[in-house]
């Protein structure tokens, strides 16, 4: 964990309303892991306080890639920072996914598909393996990362909510026909998305038996586990820090 | 940097920079992004006597220039806090104040006796956390008879310095400071969060499951300031002053208004090196100024 003023090398829109930025930090893309994220300052005055959490989609020498959707007005700020100004980064943060050997599958809601492309890339050079990748999105527009997921050599699967491209209806839907249909399960399932999606997919794999992982979305405060703002329920009816506990956590250690 | 340091009754701080309770854990959150060291004071997350679970989500919503909070308190109880916190803290070089708070005067008196043969350099006595059941009536820090009880009993069991930690939500804030003043306070510490309230327009109900939450940030600097205020005509003992601080120019502030230290909140979320920057924009303000002390700035206020 460091804190850096980064270049901004790139921020453009990619799709609907996603944008795509690019920051150069050799240091923190050296650190990052899977699953990781980094707080970003991006109101250097004093009307938006809080640094904005995003997780990371690629670290690679120097550069550090994020996709982001504009949701509101800390993601409107960043939107508008141009290339060559500096933003004032903390990270690499929080504990990654765990990298098992296998046949994993990965399962990614709207922008929750980034941190898994991320996790995809690691798991073929580690293991030499490449996962399946379930997309959810709202419609062919708002689809991410397909291509860079077939790039990494995944087959991968789209769910669209409008039926406009692959699967026609949730994510969710479409994770429980594949399992469903083929008699060897995933030995490890990864998911990152909206809060409903994951409640849905930690009931299936639980109901499949199915080991599963899933990176956590919360409003933060300060992002290294001092404020305690960001907690989510756990098995254990105590509360734990999505900023350091998670963002990933087993499905089995917290209630959604 | 002996021009820096200060006086906060027997207490000696090396900078009159603090970090405020609740907004840096129990400091070994941020050893990685500053130098603990540097610090005048950490003041920990409050303890309570038993583990406290905290409030339901959500617990953060950040306002304009503002953020509201109602976390509940949430801390790992005294025995964890003693057997693994305070000894991490115990290896840097600053001043540790243990934050206590209880849901009952002998809660506090409990606290302070269990904490009484520990290492470290004075209590903060929390008793104006909005985000808790205090009393039927409202906060202990709003009732001057029950402020005095706790700290005159607290101060009688611990032999440490005692802080006494304040709530602006309250129309005099002078009489409770002087009732913790002639109980035995050698600080006065002003002020915790102002109470505030965030509205779903769609469900039209609060954000907050309590209703209430405390605001803090740059939003209720100048409301904070004039508490300091107040409470500098009313007694004679040191004032930490606190509320929105986010520069030296916020920090001066405060200490020309009459604060022999500060304290930096939610500044810490906005940006970890704050207190540090703010640390070494008052020893240039000193030196440039032909200051040798920074007591000859506090409480210049020439009104």
């Amino acid at each position: 964990m460091l804190q850096a003023k980064c270049r901004v090398l790139a921020n453009s829109l990619i799709c609907g309303n996603f944008f795509k930025l690019v920051l150069q930090n050799k240091s923190i893309a050296a650190q990052a892991k899977p699953g990781q994220f980094i707080n970003i300052r991006v109101d250097k005055g004093q009307d938006l306080l809080l640094r904005r959490p995003l997780s990371i989609y690629l670290a690679k020498d120097d550069k550090l890639e994020i996709i982001y959707k504009v949701v509101g007005r800390g993601t409107d700020k960043l939107a508008q920072v141009k290339e060559q100004e500096k933003l004032d980064v903390i990270g690499p943060l929080g504990n990654g996914y765990t990298l098992t050997a296998g046949k994993a599958l990965l399962v990614g809601g709207g922008t929750g598909i980034a941190s898994l492309v991320f996790l995809a890339a690691a798991l073929k050079t580690k293991f030499n393996s490449v996962p399946t990748v379930l997309i959810g999105a709202k419609s062919k527009e708002d689809l991410l990362c397909f291509t860079a997921l077939e790039k990494i050599g995944c087959a991968v699967k789209a769910a669209t909510a409008d039926g406009s491209v692959g699967f026609h209806g949730l994510v969710t839907e479409l994770f429980r026909e594949i399992v469903a249909i083929f008699s060897t399960h995933p030995s490890m399932v990864y998911a990152c998305g909206p809060r409903p999606m994951l409640r849905e997919l930690v009931r299936l794999c639980r109901h499949f038996r199915i080991p599963c992982e899933i990176s956590l979305e919360e409003h933060l405060g300060c992002g290294v586990g001092a404020c305690l703002g960001c907690v989510v329920k756990g098995a254990k009816n105590e509360y734990l820090r999505v900023c350091k506990e998670g963002p990933v956590f087993k499905a089995s250690e917290v209630i959604l | 940097m002996d021009g820096l340091s200060v006086r906060i009754g027997s207490l000696l701080l090396k900078n009159p920079v603090m970090v405020a309770s609740g907004t840096f854990g129990y400091g070994e959150e941020y050893a990685q992004l500053i130098d603990l060291n540097k610090l005048g004071a950490i003041v920990t997350k409050s303890i309570t006597l038993k583990p406290r679970l905290g409030n339901p989500q959500p617990r953060l919503w950040e306002t304009q220039g503002g953020l509201l909070n109602s976390i509940g308190l949430q801390n790992v109880g005294l025995a964890t806090f003693v057997d693994e916190k305070l000894p991490y803290l115990q290896k840097y070089d600053t001043r540790i104040i243990v934050s206590i708070t209880g849901e009952s005067v002998v809660e506090y008196c409990q606290l302070a006796q269990a904490l009484k043969k520990e290492t470290f350099d004075a209590l903060e006595v929390n008793i104006s956390c909005p985000n808790v059941q205090h009393t039927k009536k409202g906060l202990f820090a709003q009732d001057k008879d029950l402020s005095y009880e706790i700290v005159r009993k607290v101060k009688r069991l611990s032999r440490k310095p005692v802080i006494a930690k304040l709530t602006p939500n309250i129309t005099d804030i002078g009489i409770i400071a002087k009732a913790c003043e002639k109980a035995g306070a050698e600080a006065i510490a002003v002020v915790n969060t102002f109470n505030g309230l965030a509205v779903d327009i769609k469900t039209k109900k609060p954000i907050f499951s309590n209703i209430v939450a405390g605001l803090c940030g740059p939003a209720i600097k100048p409301l904070a300031l004039y508490k300091v205020y107040e409470v500098k005509k009313a007694v004679n003992i040191p004032v930490i002053g606190m509320g929105g601080i986010m520069d030296m120019n916020d920090a001066l502030e405060f200490i020309i208004t009459g604060a022999t230290s500060v304290a930096v909140g939610v500044g810490n979320f906005v940006d970890p090196k704050i207190p540090l920057n703010i640390i070494r924009g008052l020893q240039n303000y000193l030196n440039s100024n032909q200051y040798k002390n920074i007591k000859q700035i506090i409480g210049s206020l020439e009104c």
